[in-house]
Protein backbone atom coordinates (compact mmCIF):
# COMPACT_ATOMS: atom_id res chain seq x y z
CA UNK A 1 0.00 0.00 0.00
CA UNK A 2 1.50 3.32 -1.15
CA UNK A 3 4.94 1.70 -0.96
CA UNK A 4 5.40 2.79 2.62
CA UNK A 5 5.97 -0.67 4.03
CA UNK A 6 8.51 -1.64 1.39
CA UNK A 7 10.40 1.64 1.71
CA UNK A 8 10.52 1.29 5.47
CA UNK A 9 11.75 -2.26 5.05
CA UNK A 10 14.45 -1.07 2.67
CA UNK A 11 15.46 1.71 5.02
CA UNK A 12 15.86 -0.35 8.13
CA UNK A 13 16.85 -3.60 6.47
CA UNK A 14 14.13 -6.01 7.64
CA UNK A 15 11.91 -8.20 5.49
CA UNK A 16 8.85 -6.50 4.06
CA UNK A 17 6.48 -9.01 5.58
CA UNK A 18 7.67 -8.11 9.08
CA UNK A 19 6.90 -4.46 8.51
CA UNK A 20 3.48 -5.32 7.07
CA UNK A 21 2.76 -7.53 10.09
CA UNK A 22 3.76 -4.71 12.40
CA UNK A 23 1.36 -2.34 10.65
CA UNK A 24 -1.40 -4.86 10.86
CA UNK A 25 -0.68 -5.24 14.57
CA UNK A 26 -0.80 -1.50 14.98
CA UNK A 27 -3.96 -1.30 12.91
CA UNK A 28 -5.66 -3.57 15.43
CA UNK A 29 -5.14 -0.96 18.10
CA UNK A 30 -6.26 1.81 15.79
CA UNK A 31 -3.14 3.95 16.11
CA UNK A 32 -1.51 2.13 13.23
CA UNK A 33 -3.88 3.62 10.70
CA UNK A 34 -3.07 7.14 11.75
CA UNK A 35 0.66 6.46 11.82
CA UNK A 36 0.50 4.86 8.40
CA UNK A 37 -1.18 7.93 7.01
CA UNK A 38 1.35 10.15 8.71
CA UNK A 39 4.23 8.21 7.22
CA UNK A 40 2.74 8.40 3.73
CA UNK A 41 2.84 12.16 4.07
CA UNK A 42 6.18 12.39 5.83
CA UNK A 43 8.13 9.81 3.87
CA UNK A 44 10.74 11.51 1.73
CA UNK A 45 11.11 10.53 -1.91
CA UNK A 46 13.37 7.62 -2.70
CA UNK A 47 16.80 8.99 -3.44
CA UNK A 48 16.69 11.68 -0.79
CA UNK A 49 20.10 12.37 0.60
CA UNK A 50 19.65 14.82 3.43
CA UNK A 51 21.30 12.83 6.19
CA UNK A 52 19.40 14.51 9.02
CA UNK A 53 15.97 13.86 7.47
CA UNK A 54 16.95 10.31 6.61
CA UNK A 55 18.13 9.64 10.15
CA UNK A 56 14.98 11.08 11.68
CA UNK A 57 12.77 9.18 9.29
CA UNK A 58 14.63 5.96 9.96
CA UNK A 59 14.42 6.42 13.71
CA UNK A 60 10.67 7.03 13.47
CA UNK A 61 10.25 3.96 11.32
CA UNK A 62 12.20 1.78 13.72
CA UNK A 63 10.19 3.09 16.66
CA UNK A 64 6.88 2.39 14.90
CA UNK A 65 7.91 -1.09 13.84
CA UNK A 66 9.13 -1.90 17.35
CA UNK A 67 5.98 -0.51 18.94
CA UNK A 68 3.83 -2.42 16.43
CA UNK A 69 5.66 -5.65 17.15
CA UNK A 70 5.29 -5.15 20.87
CA UNK A 71 1.58 -4.45 20.55
CA UNK A 72 1.14 -7.56 18.41
CA UNK A 73 2.84 -9.64 21.08
CA UNK A 74 0.67 -7.99 23.72
CA UNK A 75 -2.53 -8.62 21.75
CA UNK A 76 -1.67 -12.29 21.26
CA UNK A 77 -1.31 -12.65 25.04
CA UNK A 78 2.40 -13.53 25.29
CA UNK A 79 2.86 -10.57 27.58
CA UNK A 80 4.74 -10.95 30.81
CA UNK A 81 3.79 -7.81 32.69
CA UNK A 82 3.22 -4.14 31.89
CA UNK A 83 5.56 -2.93 34.64
CA UNK A 84 8.38 -5.13 33.42
CA UNK A 85 8.07 -3.93 29.84
CA UNK A 86 7.94 -0.25 30.84
CA UNK A 87 11.11 -0.77 32.87
CA UNK A 88 12.86 -2.37 29.93
CA UNK A 89 11.74 0.48 27.71
CA UNK A 90 13.20 3.05 30.13
CA UNK A 91 16.50 1.12 30.28
CA UNK A 92 16.58 0.95 26.49
CA UNK A 93 16.05 4.70 26.13
CA UNK A 94 18.75 5.40 28.71
CA UNK A 95 21.26 3.19 26.95
CA UNK A 96 20.37 4.80 23.64
CA UNK A 97 20.98 8.26 25.05
CA UNK A 98 24.41 7.32 26.41
CA UNK A 99 25.49 5.41 23.33
CA UNK A 100 24.44 8.16 21.04
CA UNK A 101 26.90 10.41 22.85
CA UNK A 102 29.76 7.94 22.59
CA UNK A 103 29.11 7.26 18.96
CA UNK A 104 28.95 10.92 18.08
CA UNK A 105 32.15 11.86 19.91
CA UNK A 106 34.46 8.90 19.63
CA UNK A 107 35.49 8.69 15.98
CA UNK A 108 36.36 12.34 15.32
CA UNK A 109 37.14 13.32 18.84
CA UNK A 110 40.65 14.66 18.41
CA UNK A 111 39.79 16.35 15.18
CA UNK A 112 36.90 18.04 16.89
CA UNK A 113 39.10 19.12 19.78
CA UNK A 114 41.62 20.77 17.52
CA UNK A 115 39.17 22.28 15.08
CA UNK A 116 37.20 23.78 17.93
CA UNK A 117 39.91 26.38 18.55
CA UNK A 118 37.94 28.97 16.64
CA UNK A 119 34.74 28.30 18.56
CA UNK A 120 36.45 29.47 21.73
CA UNK A 121 35.92 28.56 25.35
CA UNK A 122 32.22 29.35 25.33
CA UNK A 123 31.43 26.88 22.58
CA UNK A 124 33.66 24.42 24.38
CA UNK A 125 31.82 24.75 27.64
CA UNK A 126 28.45 24.38 25.95
CA UNK A 127 29.49 21.23 24.13
CA UNK A 128 30.94 19.79 27.31
CA UNK A 129 27.89 20.64 29.34
CA UNK A 130 25.45 19.18 26.79
CA UNK A 131 27.45 15.95 26.74
CA UNK A 132 27.50 15.80 30.53
CA UNK A 133 23.75 16.39 30.76
CA UNK A 134 23.17 13.61 28.27
CA UNK A 135 25.38 11.28 30.24
CA UNK A 136 23.66 12.07 33.52
CA UNK A 137 20.17 11.85 32.03
CA UNK A 138 20.95 8.55 30.30
CA UNK A 139 22.50 7.11 33.45
CA UNK A 140 19.51 8.17 35.51
CA UNK A 141 17.15 6.53 33.03
CA UNK A 142 19.13 3.29 33.10
CA UNK A 143 19.23 3.20 36.88
CA UNK A 144 15.53 4.03 37.18
CA UNK A 145 14.70 1.38 34.59
CA UNK A 146 16.78 -1.28 36.32
CA UNK A 147 15.22 -0.38 39.67
CA UNK A 148 11.74 -0.60 38.17
CA UNK A 149 12.66 -3.93 36.60
CA UNK A 150 13.84 -5.34 39.88
CA UNK A 151 10.74 -4.13 41.68
CA UNK A 152 8.47 -5.52 38.97
CA UNK A 153 10.13 -8.92 38.99
CA UNK A 154 10.34 -9.56 42.71
CA UNK A 155 7.90 -7.02 44.06
CA UNK A 156 8.86 -5.49 47.35
CA UNK A 157 10.26 -8.61 48.98
CA UNK A 158 13.49 -8.50 47.10
CA UNK A 159 13.54 -4.74 46.74
CA UNK A 160 16.26 -4.28 49.29
CA UNK A 161 18.41 -6.97 47.75
CA UNK A 162 17.79 -5.36 44.40
CA UNK A 163 18.93 -2.02 45.72
CA UNK A 164 22.09 -3.58 47.14
CA UNK A 165 22.79 -5.36 43.88
CA UNK A 166 22.23 -2.13 42.01
CA UNK A 167 24.60 -0.18 44.22
CA UNK A 168 27.18 -2.91 43.76
CA UNK A 169 26.75 -2.74 40.02
CA UNK A 170 27.01 1.03 40.04
CA UNK A 171 30.18 0.85 42.12
CA UNK A 172 31.59 -1.69 39.69
CA UNK A 173 30.84 0.50 36.71
CA UNK A 174 32.43 3.51 38.42
CA UNK A 175 35.55 1.50 39.21
CA UNK A 176 35.86 0.31 35.65
CA UNK A 177 35.09 3.56 33.86
CA UNK A 178 36.35 6.04 36.49
CA UNK A 179 40.06 6.05 35.64
CA UNK A 180 39.30 6.17 31.97
CA UNK A 181 37.03 9.18 32.41
CA UNK A 182 39.61 10.97 34.57
CA UNK A 183 42.31 10.28 32.01
CA UNK A 184 40.11 11.53 29.24
CA UNK A 185 39.36 14.73 31.12
CA UNK A 186 43.01 15.33 31.89
CA UNK A 187 44.11 14.70 28.32
CA UNK A 188 41.49 17.13 27.15
CA UNK A 189 42.54 19.94 29.49
CA UNK A 190 46.21 19.37 28.69
CA UNK A 191 45.54 19.62 25.02
CA UNK A 192 43.53 22.78 25.62
CA UNK A 193 46.20 24.61 27.60
CA UNK A 194 48.83 23.48 25.11
CA UNK A 195 46.82 25.05 22.37
CA UNK A 196 46.53 28.33 24.27
CA UNK A 197 50.31 28.37 24.84
CA UNK A 198 50.92 27.74 21.17
CA UNK A 199 48.66 30.65 20.25
CA UNK A 200 50.47 32.99 22.62
CA UNK A 201 53.82 31.92 21.25
CA UNK A 202 52.65 32.55 17.72
CA UNK A 203 51.44 36.02 18.62
CA UNK A 204 54.73 36.83 20.33
CA UNK A 205 56.72 35.48 17.39
CA UNK A 206 54.69 37.60 15.00
CA UNK A 207 55.26 40.72 17.10
CA UNK A 208 59.00 40.13 17.42
CA UNK A 209 59.23 39.46 13.71
CA UNK A 210 57.34 42.62 12.81
CA UNK A 211 59.31 44.97 15.00
CA UNK A 212 62.51 43.62 16.49
CA UNK A 213 63.74 41.31 13.74
CA UNK A 214 63.01 43.91 11.08
CA UNK A 215 64.86 46.53 13.09
CA UNK A 216 67.84 44.25 13.61
CA UNK A 217 67.97 43.52 9.89
CA UNK A 218 67.96 47.25 9.11
CA UNK A 219 70.68 47.85 11.70
CA UNK A 220 72.90 45.24 10.06
CA UNK A 221 72.50 46.97 6.71
CA UNK A 222 73.39 50.37 8.11
CA UNK A 223 76.06 49.16 10.54
CA UNK A 224 78.56 51.76 9.31
CA UNK A 225 76.19 54.66 9.96
CA UNK A 226 76.19 55.32 13.70
CA UNK A 227 73.40 57.87 13.69
CA UNK A 228 71.13 55.71 11.58
CA UNK A 229 71.82 52.68 13.78
CA UNK A 230 70.96 54.63 16.91
CA UNK A 231 67.76 55.89 15.33
CA UNK A 232 66.68 52.38 14.32
CA UNK A 233 67.52 50.97 17.73
CA UNK A 234 65.45 53.68 19.37
CA UNK A 235 62.49 53.02 17.15
CA UNK A 236 62.71 49.28 17.81
CA UNK A 237 62.86 49.92 21.52
CA UNK A 238 59.80 52.17 21.39
CA UNK A 239 57.78 49.63 19.46
CA UNK A 240 58.72 46.74 21.69
CA UNK A 241 58.12 48.77 24.82
CA UNK A 242 54.73 49.89 23.57
CA UNK A 243 53.82 46.27 23.08
CA UNK A 244 55.18 45.05 26.41
CA UNK A 245 53.83 47.95 28.48
CA UNK A 246 50.69 49.11 26.70
CA UNK A 247 49.74 51.30 29.66
CA UNK A 248 52.94 53.36 29.49
CA UNK A 249 52.53 53.78 25.75
CA UNK A 250 49.13 55.19 26.55
CA UNK A 251 46.56 53.60 24.25
CA UNK A 252 44.02 56.01 25.60
CA UNK A 253 42.97 57.64 22.38
CA UNK A 254 43.56 60.91 24.20
CA UNK A 255 46.19 63.62 24.45
CA UNK A 256 48.85 61.29 25.87
CA UNK A 257 48.64 58.88 22.99
CA UNK A 258 48.68 61.68 20.42
CA UNK A 259 51.78 63.21 22.04
CA UNK A 260 53.53 59.83 22.19
CA UNK A 261 52.81 59.20 18.52
CA UNK A 262 54.04 62.64 17.56
CA UNK A 263 57.31 62.29 19.44
CA UNK A 264 57.96 58.87 17.91
CA UNK A 265 57.36 60.43 14.49
CA UNK A 266 59.84 63.20 15.12
CA UNK A 267 62.39 60.73 16.50
CA UNK A 268 62.01 58.78 13.29
CA UNK A 269 62.60 61.86 11.13
CA UNK A 270 65.61 63.25 12.98
CA UNK A 271 68.47 61.83 14.96
CA UNK A 272 67.06 62.73 18.37
CA UNK A 273 65.59 60.99 21.38
CA UNK A 274 62.67 62.65 23.11
CA UNK A 275 61.89 62.16 26.77
CA UNK A 276 58.11 62.40 27.04
CA UNK A 277 56.69 63.12 30.48
CA UNK A 278 52.97 63.43 30.99
CA UNK A 279 50.78 64.54 33.86
CA UNK A 280 47.14 63.72 33.35
CA UNK A 281 45.36 62.97 30.12
CA UNK A 282 42.24 64.20 28.34
CA UNK A 283 40.09 63.21 25.39
CA UNK A 284 41.15 64.95 22.20
CA UNK A 285 39.51 68.20 21.15
CA UNK A 286 40.28 70.88 18.56
CA UNK A 287 42.46 73.00 20.86
CA UNK A 288 44.32 69.90 22.06
CA UNK A 289 44.92 68.84 18.47
CA UNK A 290 46.40 72.32 17.89
CA UNK A 291 48.59 71.84 20.96
CA UNK A 292 49.87 68.54 19.59
CA UNK A 293 50.57 70.10 16.19
CA UNK A 294 52.38 73.03 17.80
CA UNK A 295 54.42 70.66 19.96
CA UNK A 296 55.41 68.80 16.86
CA UNK A 297 56.57 72.05 15.23
CA UNK A 298 58.57 72.89 18.31
CA UNK A 299 60.16 69.43 18.45
CA UNK A 300 61.08 69.53 14.77
CA UNK A 301 62.50 73.01 15.24
CA UNK A 302 64.60 71.90 18.21
CA UNK A 303 65.75 68.75 16.41
CA UNK A 304 66.90 70.82 13.43
CA UNK A 305 68.56 73.76 15.10
CA UNK A 306 69.60 72.95 18.66
CA UNK A 307 72.33 70.48 17.77
CA UNK A 308 71.18 68.37 20.71
CA UNK A 309 70.22 64.72 20.51
CA UNK A 310 68.17 64.71 23.72
CA UNK A 311 64.94 66.74 23.83
CA UNK A 312 62.25 66.96 26.48
CA UNK A 313 58.52 67.08 25.96
CA UNK A 314 56.41 67.69 29.04
CA UNK A 315 52.68 68.20 29.02
CA UNK A 316 50.12 68.57 31.72
CA UNK A 317 46.33 68.69 31.93
CA UNK A 318 45.15 70.55 34.97
CA UNK A 319 41.78 72.14 35.47
CA UNK A 320 40.41 73.46 32.19
CA UNK A 321 43.78 74.00 30.52
CA UNK A 322 46.51 71.93 28.94
CA UNK A 323 50.15 73.01 28.83
CA UNK A 324 53.08 71.63 26.89
CA UNK A 325 56.79 72.41 27.09
CA UNK A 326 59.43 71.48 24.56
CA UNK A 327 62.95 71.97 25.75
CA UNK A 328 66.45 71.41 24.42
CA UNK A 329 69.69 71.77 26.32
CA UNK A 330 71.41 73.42 23.37
CA UNK A 331 73.38 76.61 23.11
CA UNK A 332 70.28 78.75 22.97
CA UNK A 333 70.03 81.98 21.03
CA UNK A 334 69.06 85.56 21.39
CA UNK A 335 65.39 85.75 20.44
CA UNK A 336 65.93 89.22 18.96
CA UNK A 337 68.55 88.06 16.50
CA UNK A 338 66.88 85.05 14.94
CA UNK A 339 66.61 84.72 11.20
CA UNK A 340 63.30 85.35 9.47
CA UNK A 341 63.12 81.68 8.66
CA UNK A 342 63.07 80.64 12.30
CA UNK A 343 60.83 83.48 13.30
CA UNK A 344 58.35 82.17 10.75
CA UNK A 345 58.31 78.76 12.40
CA UNK A 346 57.89 80.37 15.78
CA UNK A 347 54.99 82.45 14.54
CA UNK A 348 53.32 79.37 13.14
CA UNK A 349 53.48 77.78 16.59
CA UNK A 350 52.23 80.86 18.43
CA UNK A 351 49.66 81.75 15.77
CA UNK A 352 48.20 78.28 15.73
CA UNK A 353 47.71 78.30 19.51
CA UNK A 354 46.21 81.78 19.56
CA UNK A 355 43.59 80.79 17.02
CA UNK A 356 42.35 78.26 19.59
CA UNK A 357 42.34 80.63 22.54
CA UNK A 358 45.80 79.64 23.73
CA UNK A 359 49.23 81.17 23.86
CA UNK A 360 52.83 80.33 23.13
CA UNK A 361 56.18 81.70 24.24
CA UNK A 362 59.78 80.93 23.39
CA UNK A 363 62.41 81.46 26.05
CA UNK A 364 66.01 81.14 25.12
CA UNK A 365 69.25 82.54 26.35
CA UNK A 366 72.75 81.86 25.16
CA UNK A 367 74.09 78.87 27.09
CA UNK A 368 70.78 78.11 28.80
CA UNK A 369 68.99 76.13 26.15
CA UNK A 370 65.68 76.91 24.53
CA UNK A 371 62.20 76.19 25.76
CA UNK A 372 58.87 76.59 24.02
CA UNK A 373 55.95 77.04 26.40
CA UNK A 374 52.48 76.36 25.02
CA UNK A 375 49.04 76.52 26.54
CA UNK A 376 45.48 75.99 25.30
CA UNK A 377 42.04 75.56 26.88
CA UNK A 378 40.91 71.94 26.91
CA UNK A 379 37.71 72.71 25.02
CA UNK A 380 36.96 75.36 22.38
CA UNK B 1 89.53 65.90 45.62
CA UNK B 2 86.15 64.18 45.77
CA UNK B 3 86.10 61.34 48.30
CA UNK B 4 85.87 57.91 46.65
CA UNK B 5 82.36 56.56 46.31
CA UNK B 6 82.08 52.77 46.63
CA UNK B 7 79.42 51.30 44.35
CA UNK B 8 77.73 47.91 43.84
CA UNK B 9 75.91 47.35 40.53
CA UNK B 10 72.91 44.99 40.60
CA UNK B 11 71.20 43.87 37.40
CA UNK B 12 70.12 40.48 36.12
CA UNK B 13 71.59 41.21 32.67
CA UNK B 14 75.39 40.62 32.81
CA UNK B 15 75.86 42.56 29.58
CA UNK B 16 74.25 45.62 31.08
CA UNK B 17 76.27 45.31 34.31
CA UNK B 18 79.56 45.23 32.42
CA UNK B 19 78.42 48.16 30.26
CA UNK B 20 77.61 50.34 33.27
CA UNK B 21 80.82 49.27 35.00
CA UNK B 22 82.90 50.32 32.00
CA UNK B 23 81.13 53.70 31.88
CA UNK B 24 81.54 54.69 35.50
CA UNK B 25 84.65 52.97 36.86
CA UNK B 26 86.90 55.90 35.94
CA UNK B 27 85.00 58.09 38.36
CA UNK B 28 83.56 55.68 40.90
CA UNK B 29 84.92 52.70 42.81
CA UNK B 30 82.90 49.68 41.64
CA UNK B 31 83.53 47.14 44.40
CA UNK B 32 81.12 44.39 43.31
CA UNK B 33 78.43 43.43 40.85
CA UNK B 34 75.54 41.02 41.28
CA UNK B 35 73.04 39.38 38.95
CA UNK B 36 70.23 38.47 41.30
CA UNK B 37 68.44 39.33 44.53
CA UNK B 38 70.32 36.86 46.76
CA UNK B 39 73.71 37.65 45.17
CA UNK B 40 73.04 41.34 45.66
CA UNK B 41 72.23 41.02 49.35
CA UNK B 42 75.38 38.93 49.92
CA UNK B 43 77.56 41.41 48.02
CA UNK B 44 76.13 44.42 49.87
CA UNK B 45 76.55 42.73 53.26
CA UNK B 46 80.16 41.82 52.38
CA UNK B 47 81.21 45.15 50.80
CA UNK B 48 79.13 47.76 52.64
CA UNK B 49 79.06 50.08 49.58
CA UNK B 50 78.07 53.75 49.69
CA UNK B 51 75.62 53.45 46.81
CA UNK B 52 73.84 50.52 45.16
CA UNK B 53 72.81 50.97 41.53
CA UNK B 54 69.74 48.78 41.49
CA UNK B 55 67.73 47.30 38.65
CA UNK B 56 63.98 47.54 39.23
CA UNK B 57 63.08 44.36 37.34
CA UNK B 58 64.70 41.13 38.49
CA UNK B 59 63.49 37.60 39.06
CA UNK B 60 62.79 36.86 42.71
CA UNK B 61 61.15 40.10 43.81
CA UNK B 62 63.11 42.76 41.91
CA UNK B 63 64.80 45.80 43.41
CA UNK B 64 62.23 46.04 46.16
CA UNK B 65 63.29 42.63 47.55
CA UNK B 66 66.94 43.76 47.71
CA UNK B 67 66.09 46.99 49.55
CA UNK B 68 63.88 45.16 52.03
CA UNK B 69 66.48 42.40 52.51
CA UNK B 70 69.16 44.98 53.33
CA UNK B 71 66.83 46.96 55.58
CA UNK B 72 66.37 43.77 57.63
CA UNK B 73 70.15 43.52 58.20
CA UNK B 74 70.34 47.09 59.46
CA UNK B 75 73.10 48.03 56.99
CA UNK B 76 72.98 51.69 55.89
CA UNK B 77 73.45 52.28 52.18
CA UNK B 78 71.81 54.40 49.50
CA UNK B 79 69.90 52.90 46.58
CA UNK B 80 69.56 54.49 43.15
CA UNK B 81 67.00 52.73 40.96
CA UNK B 82 68.09 52.21 37.38
CA UNK B 83 65.41 50.94 35.07
CA UNK B 84 64.41 50.36 31.51
CA UNK B 85 60.80 49.97 32.60
CA UNK B 86 58.34 52.78 32.18
CA UNK B 87 55.67 51.19 34.33
CA UNK B 88 54.75 53.80 36.95
CA UNK B 89 53.80 51.03 39.36
CA UNK B 90 57.30 49.49 39.33
CA UNK B 91 59.03 52.82 39.72
CA UNK B 92 56.83 53.97 42.58
CA UNK B 93 57.21 50.56 44.20
CA UNK B 94 60.99 50.73 44.43
CA UNK B 95 60.94 54.36 45.58
CA UNK B 96 58.50 53.45 48.32
CA UNK B 97 60.75 50.62 49.42
CA UNK B 98 63.43 53.24 50.11
CA UNK B 99 65.38 54.07 46.95
CA UNK B 100 66.76 57.65 46.94
CA UNK B 101 66.15 58.21 43.28
CA UNK B 102 65.24 56.84 39.88
CA UNK B 103 66.98 57.24 36.54
CA UNK B 104 66.38 55.48 33.22
CA UNK B 105 69.00 53.23 31.65
CA UNK B 106 69.39 55.61 28.72
CA UNK B 107 71.04 58.17 31.02
CA UNK B 108 74.43 59.44 29.87
CA UNK B 109 77.51 58.16 31.76
CA UNK B 110 78.33 61.64 33.08
CA UNK B 111 74.79 62.11 34.39
CA UNK B 112 74.86 58.67 35.99
CA UNK B 113 78.10 59.46 37.83
CA UNK B 114 76.63 62.76 38.96
CA UNK B 115 73.38 61.12 40.13
CA UNK B 116 75.32 58.45 42.05
CA UNK B 117 77.40 61.11 43.86
CA UNK B 118 74.30 63.07 44.75
CA UNK B 119 72.59 60.02 46.19
CA UNK B 120 75.79 59.38 48.16
CA UNK B 121 75.57 62.92 49.55
CA UNK B 122 72.06 62.18 50.77
CA UNK B 123 70.22 64.02 48.00
CA UNK B 124 67.20 62.70 46.19
CA UNK B 125 67.58 62.21 42.44
CA UNK B 126 64.43 62.77 40.43
CA UNK B 127 64.55 62.16 36.69
CA UNK B 128 62.00 64.08 34.61
CA UNK B 129 59.97 60.90 34.31
CA UNK B 130 59.80 60.31 38.06
CA UNK B 131 58.84 63.95 38.60
CA UNK B 132 56.02 63.45 36.10
CA UNK B 133 54.82 60.30 37.85
CA UNK B 134 54.76 62.08 41.20
CA UNK B 135 52.91 65.11 39.84
CA UNK B 136 50.41 62.77 38.25
CA UNK B 137 49.94 60.78 41.46
CA UNK B 138 49.43 63.88 43.60
CA UNK B 139 47.30 65.70 41.07
CA UNK B 140 44.39 67.75 42.34
CA UNK B 141 41.43 65.40 42.66
CA UNK B 142 43.71 62.45 41.96
CA UNK B 143 44.86 59.77 44.36
CA UNK B 144 45.52 62.40 47.05
CA UNK B 145 41.87 63.16 47.71
CA UNK B 146 42.54 61.76 51.19
CA UNK B 147 43.53 64.79 53.31
CA UNK B 148 45.65 62.52 55.52
CA UNK B 149 48.13 62.15 52.70
CA UNK B 150 50.90 64.70 52.65
CA UNK B 151 49.79 67.07 49.93
CA UNK B 152 52.47 68.73 47.88
CA UNK B 153 53.01 72.43 48.53
CA UNK B 154 52.74 74.89 45.64
CA UNK B 155 56.51 75.35 45.68
CA UNK B 156 57.13 71.61 45.59
CA UNK B 157 54.86 71.35 42.57
CA UNK B 158 56.72 74.16 40.83
CA UNK B 159 60.04 72.42 41.42
CA UNK B 160 58.73 69.07 40.19
CA UNK B 161 57.20 70.70 37.13
CA UNK B 162 60.53 72.27 36.18
CA UNK B 163 62.32 68.96 36.67
CA UNK B 164 59.69 67.22 34.54
CA UNK B 165 60.28 69.83 31.83
CA UNK B 166 63.90 68.76 31.72
CA UNK B 167 65.60 71.42 33.84
CA UNK B 168 68.54 70.57 36.08
CA UNK B 169 68.36 71.51 39.78
CA UNK B 170 70.59 74.52 39.15
CA UNK B 171 68.25 75.86 36.44
CA UNK B 172 65.24 75.25 38.66
CA UNK B 173 66.91 77.30 41.38
CA UNK B 174 67.69 80.15 39.01
CA UNK B 175 64.17 80.21 37.57
CA UNK B 176 62.51 80.21 40.97
CA UNK B 177 65.01 82.59 42.48
CA UNK B 178 66.04 80.20 45.23
CA UNK B 179 69.29 78.41 46.02
CA UNK B 180 70.07 74.95 44.62
CA UNK B 181 70.16 73.73 48.22
CA UNK B 182 66.54 74.81 48.67
CA UNK B 183 65.56 72.99 45.47
CA UNK B 184 67.26 69.93 46.89
CA UNK B 185 65.35 70.37 50.13
CA UNK B 186 62.02 70.44 48.28
CA UNK B 187 62.83 67.32 46.28
CA UNK B 188 63.84 65.41 49.44
CA UNK B 189 60.62 66.49 51.09
CA UNK B 190 58.62 65.15 48.12
CA UNK B 191 60.53 61.87 48.34
CA UNK B 192 59.66 61.60 52.04
CA UNK B 193 55.98 62.26 51.33
CA UNK B 194 56.05 59.64 48.62
CA UNK B 195 57.51 57.08 50.99
CA UNK B 196 54.95 57.89 53.69
CA UNK B 197 51.96 57.63 51.36
CA UNK B 198 50.18 54.33 51.64
CA UNK B 199 51.18 51.83 49.02
CA UNK B 200 47.54 51.08 48.38
CA UNK B 201 46.77 54.65 47.34
CA UNK B 202 49.65 54.83 44.88
CA UNK B 203 48.92 51.44 43.43
CA UNK B 204 45.39 52.58 42.77
CA UNK B 205 46.72 55.63 41.00
CA UNK B 206 49.18 53.61 38.96
CA UNK B 207 46.53 51.21 37.76
CA UNK B 208 43.99 53.79 36.74
CA UNK B 209 45.77 56.69 35.10
CA UNK B 210 42.47 57.65 33.62
CA UNK B 211 41.19 60.37 31.34
CA UNK B 212 39.87 63.42 33.14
Amino acid sequence: MAGVASRLAGDIGVPVWLVRAAFVGLAVTGIGVILYAALVVAAPNPGYDAAGVAGLFRATAVAIVAAGALLVVRAIGLWPDDGLMWSLLVVAIGVAVIWQRVEARQPGRWRRLTSRADVGPIGDALGGRAAAIRLVAGGALVIAGVAGLLVAVDALAAAREGAVAMLAAAAGVTLILGPWLVRLGRAYSEERSGRIRAQEREEMAAQIHDSTLQTLALIQRSAGDGAETARLARRGERELRGWLFPDAAGRSGGLREAMQTTSVDVEGLFDVSIEVVSVGDAPMSEPLAALVAASREALVNAAKFSGQSGLSLFFEVEGGRAKAYVRDGGGGFDPESVSDDRRGIRDSIVGRLERHGGSGKVTSEPGGGTEVEMEVPRRP
Amino acid sequence: MIPPCRVVIVDDHPLFVSGVRAEIEHDLDVVATANGVDDAIKAIVAERPDVVLLDVHMPGGGGRAVIEGIAATGIQTAFLALSVSDEPRDVIDVIQAGARGYVTKTISPADLVDATRRVHDGDAVFSPRLAGFVLDAFREGGADSDPELGRLTAREREVLRLIARGHAYKECARRLGISPKTVEHHVSSVLRKLQLTSRHELTRWATDRRLV
